[in-house]
């Protein structure tokens, strides 16, 4: 039985034997395992800070660190918060329109809006960067409603009336959904872990090798658009998508526009946001330049100002240039890894596309419940072992 | 012929709207605003301005339904421009919600708004003790920038500004041929109007940016109008009280109010609060009287009495106002000729 660290609390039972030359901390851990049905320690290392790795981290801290003591989780990233994606993302709650038969991806995504929603009448929703907001999406043709239109809240087509508001567009819908801004809500999911102990180390991790290696028990890889720099995958690639940020206070409403052929991100979007608007529709595929180009900049700029001619008194006040990690579906599963006598199981939980933020509860809920089998297995074995 | 004189009485938003409609619509006429208060300092400035509007018992439910209907029109079309942030006009969304349903579930106004339905259950609970709920969208103007964006078109149209107190209409009497009046409460003095009187109401503006959606509960107490700069909390109705400044425990009461239907406005910064009197009659006087000035007869268009709904009627009613002018130029065309 391995003592992990000297975070160690456990009470000493009265009466309990020491045995001859076997050092107290070790009998302490087992006498605290007798007594509470074999708990089992475990050294969790999560790579990435962004809404997945921290949201993953709080997950399985919140759900097991009654039954898995010690439960040490360490953060590894080296970008954080305010320099990550997903502090780029505009933040608005909506998955890709259809989910093509990815019925796991529509779960997650409903199990994100219904956990946020929770929130929305709590004082401190503002501090995670949570908030109502309702919107048009826009089409040039009938469209069949989402995949998440019993998500949201009031969702309808949009009237006659309405769509005189955007020529070019002949239909449309309406509905209430939510905001989750990364700005505000990276900084609480640290809060939240760093309350419980969680350390974050301001380091790159050059190969799973390295953490296998130091006695990690399970890996948790959120490296987003990175993970092929770990464990190559032809499948994960850059959604290059670049955004304005402006001042339009008077703007009340998210819009945005689809076009079925050139796909989603691709058409003129504008989300409102707690200070600034954000302004978009680029989409590139393959492209992993990480700078803003003026190009781009000039067609976001006027295809939002053609869409909402109010836009052209705005002032610009940011630029910016993302890389979407898409992927043909989320990879979250369990692998793995042997390095000799050295092995850890990994947790993988990337490629999220343009709605990571949408997803990410259902997904941290789903690595937890991967992390629970690790667990489970981990018990069977030492039970085994009696 | 020669010009046809006007003099339009009062500087908020039904004076200055009637006198832009006059000026516009009706080439010969020359135009002049006459008023002692301008923005910011008019009863119409403080208003949220979001275009809503309690029904008149005295006034027919088609008449004020063609005003509101000019209105949003107007306002929805400047919404919609590149003239929509210095105007201070812009399209919001949100709930009215009753504790208890009204006997009115559909009113009069509901297909006037933009996708006016009645909340579902998911929407409501964020609304534990309200049971009944009506979503839709409407607009917002805010008279600051309005009232100025106003002025300048009218200025445009050549229409001129006059600053100063109007205490008899007998004074306006030899240099106009026809008078508007469009004073609010003034017409207390000014048209001894016994039917007029004040309700007070007071508001709180704080800071809170993330708040996208107004709230208003049916009672029409209590409500949350996010606007570009600050986001408007209110209020109280209360009758012939005339103290314009504010109460500390209206203040406090309308806060905790408003935080009870949304709770992150704890975490609101407040900024400034406000009172106006809102020029409060059982009908909307919107007719010609004609003035007896020594041996001359002197039409006065009366548009006021407009109580909580001047931004959400003004533009109907100046299109109104302007066609009794148009009247009135007509049969003193026709009286000349004979």
């Amino acid at each position: 039985m391995r003592c992990s660290s000297v975070k160690d609390i456990v009470t000493l039972k009265e009466g309990t034997k020491l045995h001859r030359g076997v050092k107290s901390a070790q009998v302490l851990t087992w006498e605290s395992c007798q007594e509470n049905n074999l708990k089992t320690d475990m050294r969790v290392a999560v790579i990435g800070a962004g809404v997945i790795g921290l949201s993953s981290a709080l997950c399985i801290l919140d759900r097991y660190r009654s039954s898995v003591t010690p439960l040490i989780i360490e953060v590894y990233a080296d970008q954080y918060t305010p320099l990550t994606t997903s502090d780029g993302a505009a933040g608005l709650w909506q998955p890709y329109l259809y989910d093509k038969g990815n019925v796991q991806e529509t779960k997650w995504n409903k199990e994100t809006f219904d956990y946020l929603l929770t929130y929305i009448n709590d004082p401190d929703s503002i501090k995670m960067g949570i908030f109502t907001q309702s919107g048009y999406n826009l089409f040039t043709e009938p469209t069949p409603d989402p995949s998440w239109r019993d998500s949201v809240l009031g969702f309808r087509h949009l009237t006659p009336q309405e769509l005189d508001m955007f020529p070019g567009y002949s239909y449309g819908w309406f509905n209430t959904a939510l905001m989750i801004e990364g700005k505000s809500y990276l900084p609480w999911l640290m809060d939240r872990l760093r309350e419980q102990g969680v350390i974050f180390f301001h380091r790159k991790i050059e190969s799973f090798r390295e953490l296998v290696d130091s006695g990690v028990d399970v890996i948790v890889n959120c490296t987003g658009i990175r993970a092929g720099e770990l464990q190559p995958d032809q499948d994960l690639k850059p959604g290059r998508g670049q955004i304005l940020k402006v001042e339009a206070p008077w703007l009340k409403h998210f819009i945005i526009t689809n076009d079925h052929k050139t796909g989603v991100y691709t058409t003129p979007y504008i989300i409102p946001g707690s200070r600034l608007v954000t302004i978009g529709g680029i989409f590139q595929l393959g492209n992993w330049s990480q700078e803003s180009n003026s190009q781009d900049h000039q067609k976001v700029w006027e295809s939002c100002s053609k869409l909402v001619p109010s836009l052209k008194h705005a002032r610009i006040v940011d630029d910016w240039a993302g890389l979407r990690p898409v992927r043909s579906k989320v990879r979250l599963e369990r692998e793995t890894l042997e390095y000799g006598a050295a092995k850890s199981e990994v947790i993988h939980n990337y490629g999220h596309g343009g709605f990571g933020l949408t997803i990410h509860w259902g997904c941290a809920q789903e690595a937890a419940n991967l992390f629970g089998k690790v667990v489970e297995e981990k018990r069977q074995k030492a039970t085994s072992r009696l | 012929m020669g010009r046809v004189r006007v003099a339009v009485v009062g500087a908020g938003v039904v004076g200055l709207s009637t006198a832009l409609c006059i000026a516009e619509c009706i080439p010969h006429c020359s135009v002049t605003v006459l008023a002692d208060k301008f923005s910011p300092d008019t009863g119409s400035d403080g208003a949220a301005g979001f275009v809503y509007v309690n029904k008149f018992p005295d006034t027919p439910v088609d008449r004020q339904k063609r005003w509101l209907k000019d209105t949003f029109d107007h306002l929805f079309s400047i919404s919609n421009s590149s003239e929509a942030p210095d105007a201070g006009v812009y399209l919001i969304s949100g709930w009215q919600v009753f504790r208890d349903p009204p006997s009115e579930k559909r009113p009069y106004w509901s297909d006037v708004v933009l996708g006016f339905r009645f909340m579902s259950d998911a929407e409501l609970e964020k609304f534990p003790k309200h049971k009944f709920g009506q979503a839709f969208t409407s607009l917002k103007c805010e008279c600051p920038l309005y009232l100025p964006w106003l002025e300048k078109r009218f200025k445009n149209a050549n229409g001129q500004v006059q600053r100063g107190r109007v205490t008899d209409f007998g004074q306006l009497c030899g240099n106009y041929d026809i008078i508007v009046n469009c004073t609010g409460l003034g017409s207390l003095s000014l048209a001894g109007d016994t039917d007029l009187h004040p309700v007070r109401g007071q508001i709180l503006k704080v800071q809170a940016p993330w708040l996208k959606h107004f709230i208003r509960d049916g009672d029409g107490l209590t409500y949350i109008f996010p606007g570009i700069s600050s986001v408007t909390l209110g209020g109280t109705r209360q009758k012939d009280d005339c103290r314009l400044t504010a109460d500390p425990k209206d203040r406090s009461d309308m806060f905790e109010r408003c935080c009870a239907l949304e709770p992150s406005l704890k975490k609101s910064q407040v900024l400034t609060e406000w009172v106006g009197l809102r020029p409060t009659r059982g009908g909307l006087r919107l007719e010609k009287e004609m003035f007896q000035h020594g041996s001359r007869q002197v039409p006065i268009i009366h548009n006021y009495g407009h109580g909580g709904g001047g931004i959400s009627l003004h533009w109907g009613t100046a299109l109104e106002a302007t066609q009794l002018v148009k009247e009135c130029i007509g049969n003193r065309y026709l009286a000349s000729n004979l």
